[in-house]
């Protein structure tokens, strides 16, 4: 065997005993309910070029606590993916943009929802088909499921998921918990129908429409799947925006948390106020320029008035 | 002694190897802001005297 034949023969036994298990990412929950709840938002991953300074902004504001993935890649690298627990809790995930092989020049710090899909390859297909992008097709993430990364008809970021094991449970969300998403959209009725079709929700105007929303109100649209209110859709407020889900947090006092705002490093972009139905609202955004809204929430109140 | 050699220039390929294979980041959000159809939007930007809102985010948030 010449010497160049034997080199030929250890490089693939090399790369043979080198190749890697696939990346395995933890499911979006501890206790996976073996359901598929589609159209709820499962997960949420804070795409951020300031990781360490979003650990401490979130942390210290709403108690979060941050656990980088053990899991290697290659020989020296590891997984650009932190885990993001509350109360032990898994709540979400966070992602260092400046790791990420991409254009650095497009900034895309912001909150992505992850939607459960029962099939995704389907739910790709369909969104495909009701004029949305695909920018990740589907792929597999072990133990989570498998996630495709997309935009909705009108430019909105977010993304699907299919658990492996099944969703996590409906459960009441406390203080720092990740309460509520809703959709900025440029057009309501246009939006409303795109997520239908991906999620068969049920549509329910809620509020009397915002007359200073001009021609692009038509209220406050809730999307539903039996009977539970899953996320909602509102004319984009805020001029030169490109449409965007909004992801909400739970607090007890808006104004308490964005008064230590700017000393962590992020910005408040809408002083806390009140809401038309009651409580109040804030919207702040974190070192990374991402965006995300403070809200009051007494369930037992609001079901009483409702 | 020529062992021994050939043992380190192994040694020395499989660490190359592993460096260079292995499986990849499954960098799902890297393609976000390459593909096209999608533009340089950066959450909610970075304003220097906030959104302009012309609706309210009053109306909006969790119900029940």
């Amino acid at each position: 065997m010449s010497d160049m034949l034997k080199f030929i023969t250890v490089v693939f036994a090399g790369l043979a005993l080198a190749a890697c298990v696939s990346v395995n990412m933890p499911p979006v929950t501890d206790a996976p309910t073996g359901a598929y709840l589609a159209g709820k938002v499962v997960w949420h991953d804070l795409l951020t070029d300031e990781p360490e300074a979003s650990r401490r902004f979130y942390g210290e504001l709403f108690g979060w606590e941050f656990e980088e993935l053990g899991l290697r890649v290659g020989t020296f690298r590891s997984i650009n993916y932190t885990l993001i627990r509350h109360h032990g809790r898994l709540i979400g995930g966070m992602v260092d943009t400046s790791r990420l092989n991409r254009d650095r020049e497009v900034d895309i710090s912001q909150w992505i929802v992850l939607l459960s899909v029962e099939d995704i390859d389907q739910a790709v297909a369909t969104l495909s088909e009701a004029g949305g992008t695909v920018f990740t097709p589907p792929t597999d993430l072990a133990d989570r499921g498998r996630i495709a990364v997309v935009a909705d008809a009108q430019g909105a970021l977010f993304s699907m998921l299919q658990t492996r094991d099944g969703d996590p449970a409906d459960t009441v969300p406390g203080i720092g918990d990740f309460l509520w998403d809703e959709l900025w959209a440029a057009d309501v009725e246009q939006a409303t129908v795109f997520y239908q079709r991906l999620a068969n929700y049920d549509a329910e105007n809620r509020f009397v429409e915002d007359d200073s929303a001009g021609d692009q109100s038509s209220g406050y649209r809730v999307l539903s799947t039996n009977g539970t209110p899953r996320v909602g859709i509102l004319a984009n407020p805020v001029e030169g925006l490109q449409p965007v889900w909004v992801t909400y947090i739970r607090v007890e006092d808006p104004a308490a948390v964005t008064a230590k705002v700017n000393a962590l490093g992020g910005q408040i972009l809408l002083d806390a106020q009140q809401r038309d139905i009651g409580g109040r609202v804030a919207l702040i955004a974190g070192p990374s320029g991402e965006g995300i809204a403070l809200q009051t929430w007494d369930p037992e109140a609001l079901s009483a008035g409702d | 002694m020529q062992i021994l050699i050939r043992a380190a220039k192994l040694v020395l390929v499989l660490c190359l190897l592993l460096t260079l294979s292995g499986c990849e980041d499954p960098q799902v959000y890297g393609s976000i802001g390459v593909s096209s159809g999608y533009s340089s939007y950066g959450g909610y930007g970075r304003y220097d005297s906030g959104p302009r809102m012309h609706g309210s985010i009053t109306v909006g948030g969790r119900i029940r």
